[in-house]
């Protein structure tokens, strides 16, 4: 029920997730942050079990800053996925596995290359150009294979982010209301909150920039 | 569904005339859903030393690091490359050692040893090593691999009629199984060198 | 990581296969030896047949596989059941019979290796599918000993064990009778197992013999091949240019067998 995307450009990541927490068939939260920061350059959103997601996306995100700490510069996105995924398939064979899917997206400075990395609950692990998670991927994959393109930019991924939000929110049984989408280039990270409008009648929605308001839409 | 199914593989390993060929297909997917179309399943070990792991992608991956330890311990310990012999009966024991509790991997060995001769050796998800003279199959397309390379492989194929011989079982029998293909990767490995060929296979 | 050297069975992955099994997944098959195996007891010595199948499900993973396993110089046990089991407990067995004739400097008895075998089997309730027999020739005499999973034995003249046992044993009833001479003996033996090889499905290909007497083995790999391939009346190549190929990189190995080697790939862009 949750919905999880990815988006891989040359220099940049796009990552969207929705807000809801939800138990059973109440909503109990409206405005969560699924992604957590991993460092400078590197962004996770999870999902899965309430308890898991939090106790596992905790432990990785202390742990990747308490290695760049350490080692004094900051863990590439390839090792960050890895080392998660190393986590993650320990924990399965334990008494306590963690039910979660993973996004994990981020920019190398050194390289100038981004990459985005998907794990599942299983933890296997694979390096893509785009990804989902869940029920969103049956709606989202179709459209990022038909628009996907090697050399998209910035503006385009996040329009196409936005095209596969507005595909689910008009064919999928379970509406969301909100989404929060974040951008990991060069710069760093890039933070927008979604804004529902009305377009012709149906629902779409524009992202805003928190740190300056600026607004992108579909169109 | 059998969880060896779960995200779908074929590999193929074929011997010839002082060479191997080993192969695999390029899907990983999510039961029906396909995640990616890169997802290579054969290894390199060594120069002349090619390892297999159909199954479970996730098994695919904790036994490739694990094979990568033990192989970079047995440089260190020993001081000289591990002979394909040596690997197989390797991987054997430490699927063996979890015999009550397996890797769903079946993994497939090919290589050259020390005096170039080829050899190819394929296990089940308990380590019972099988060898062949011709060629070990593995996968969610095995049985229709089993018989495109009935038909197909004959003694002392030379590299070239090897590479099309195993290609061609493999991208036939992966268009017959819903859960593998989306391309093929195959290595051909001669006492010189080691080819690697990226095949166009169908993306349905 | 595991470390590398924590010895015996490793329990592991159980907890996740359990949580794979309860979300509706069927764990995979192992390979059996489906199997017909057969012993004997004759004048000078003890005779042991098994077919070459292994199977794995409705497949024959493998056309000849070996199931006569060496114990010691003077016992062989035959193998049927779950193919991993049989190979790695009469490995097992067969290490610590070596270490045992070492420090006792004497030659090992088949009750030993009875015993070893069905302590092993017996330790572990059943789980380790293996169905053996065992023969041998030592102060005793020669000795033909069963050993069920479960860890149970019998001591017997003549015997059968896998999924051909049924019609190897019609042959040995019709046919087995005391003091057979050698020749006689090994032919039907070869009779036994072929009758499983044509009459069961889980056995097939050739037959392997060993005969074990006072003062010497034979091991008779292949012994009857009553099921050769033909040669292929036409051959299958494809002509050169039939596989599409996208890219293509090659990599030059370093000196032969020297174990550091990275050669970077030379990159060519074809189309064969």
């Amino acid at each position: 029920m949750e919905t999880q995307i990815g988006i891989r450009g040359d220099n940049f990541v796009v990552l969207l997730s929705d807000k809801i927490v939800a138990q059973s068939i109440v909503k109990m939260k409206h405005n969560q942050d699924k992604m957590k920061q991993l460092n400078k350059n590197n962004v996770m959103s999870v999902t899965g079990e309430a308890g898991d997601v939090d106790s596992f996306s905790e432990y990785i995100e202390a742990n990747i800053k308490l290695f760049g700490l350490r080692q004094n510069r900051p863990l590439t996105t390839s090792e960050c996925a890895y080392w998660t995924r190393g986590t993650l398939a320990e924990a399965l064979r334990s008494r306590s596995p963690y039910n979660v899917n993973l996004l994990i997206g981020g920019f190398n400075p050194n390289t100038k290359k981004s990459s985005l990395y998907r794990i599942d609950y299983l933890s296997s692990i694979c390096e893509v150009p785009f990804a989902a998670h869940g029920y969103t991927s049956y709606f989202a994959y179709s459209l990022m294979d038909k628009e996907y393109r090697k050399d998209l930019t910035k503006e385009e991924a996040i329009k196409l982010a936005i095209r596969c939000v507005k595909q689910l929110d008009h064919r999928f049984l379970v509406g969301q209301p909100g989404f929060i989408l974040r951008v990991i280039d060069e710069e760093g990270i890039h933070t927008y909150d979604s804004q529902p409008i009305l377009e012709n009648g149906q629902r779409s929605f524009n992202f805003v920039n928190v740190a300056n308001n600026v607004v992108v839409s579909e169109a | 569904m059998s969880i060896t199914q779960y995200n779908g593989s074929a590999i193929v390993a074929m011997t010839g005339k002082n060479c191997v060929v080993i192969g695999c297909d390029k899907r990983l997917g999510q039961q029906a859903l396909t995640v990616d179309m890169n997802f290579e399943k054969v290894f390199r070990v060594k120069d002349k030393l090619y390892v297999g792991l159909p199954g479970l992608a996730t098994d695919v991956q904790t036994l490739h690091d694990r094979i990568r330890y033990r192989v970079n311990m047995y440089d260190l310990e020993e001081e000289r490359a591990i002979q394909p012999d040596n690997l197989a009966h390797m991987i054997s024991n430490m699927l063996y050692q979890k015999r009550f509790g397996p890797y769903f991997c079946e993994p497939i060995i090919a290589g050259l040893t020390e005096k170039d001769e080829p050899y190819i050796m394929g296990m089940d998800l308990i380590g019972c090593l099988s060898s062949a003279p011709d060629f070990i199959v593995g996968g969610t397309a095995s049985d229709n691999l089993y018989g495109m390379c009935e038909a197909l492989w004959e003694p002392d194929l030379g590299p070239d009629d090897l590479f099309r011989s195993a290609s061609q079982a493999l991208l036939n029998a992966v268009d017959r199984d819903a859960m593998s293909g989306w391309g093929a990767v195959v290595h051909v490995i001669t006492p010189e060198k080691t080819e690697t060929y990226h095949l166009q296979g169908r993306q349905d | 990581m595991v470390p590398a050297n924590r010895r015996g069975f490793h329990f592991d992955n159980c907890k996740r296969n359990e949580l794979l099994e309860s979300k509706g997944s069927i764990t995979a098959k192992f390979t059996k030896t489906g199997t017909t195996i057969v012993g004997l007891i004759y004048k000078d010595g003890v005779i042991l047949g098994a077919d070459t199948r292994a199977t794995e499900g409705p497949i024959v993973a493998d056309k000849n596989c070996e199931k006569l396993h060496r114990l010691t110089e003077n016992m062989y046990c035959a193998g049927a059941g779950t193919a991993a089991d049989t190979e790695y407990t009469t490995n097992m067995i067969a290490s610590k019979l070596e270490l045992h004739r070492l420090n006792t400097n004497r030659q090992p008895r088949v009750v030993t290796a009875a015993s070893m075998l069905s302590q092993h089997l017996f330790q572990y309730q059943g789980h380790i599918g293996a169905n053996l027999i065992l023969g041998g020739y030592d102060i005793n005499g020669p000795q033909l000993i069963s050993v069920m999973p479960h860890g149970s034995t019998d001591k017997l003249p003549y015997m059968t064990l896998g999924s051909g046992m049924l019609a190897a044993m019609a042959v040995f009833e019709t046919k087995w009778k005391p003091n057979m001479e050698r020749d006689d003996a090994i032919a039907l033996v070869t009779e036994a197992v072929s009758a499983g090889i044509f009459n069961d499905l889980g056995s097939g290909s050739n037959v392997d013999v060993v005969v074990i007497t006072k003062d010497r083995t034979d091991y008779l790999r292949n012994h009857s091949k009553p099921n050769q391939r033909v040669p292929k009346q036409t051959s299958y190549k494809y002509p050169p240019g039939s596989v599409s190929v996208i890219r293509k990189e090659v990599r030059y190995h370093s000196n032969a067998n020297q174990s550091p080697a990275a050669v970077v790939p030379e990159v060519v862009m074809s189309e064969s």
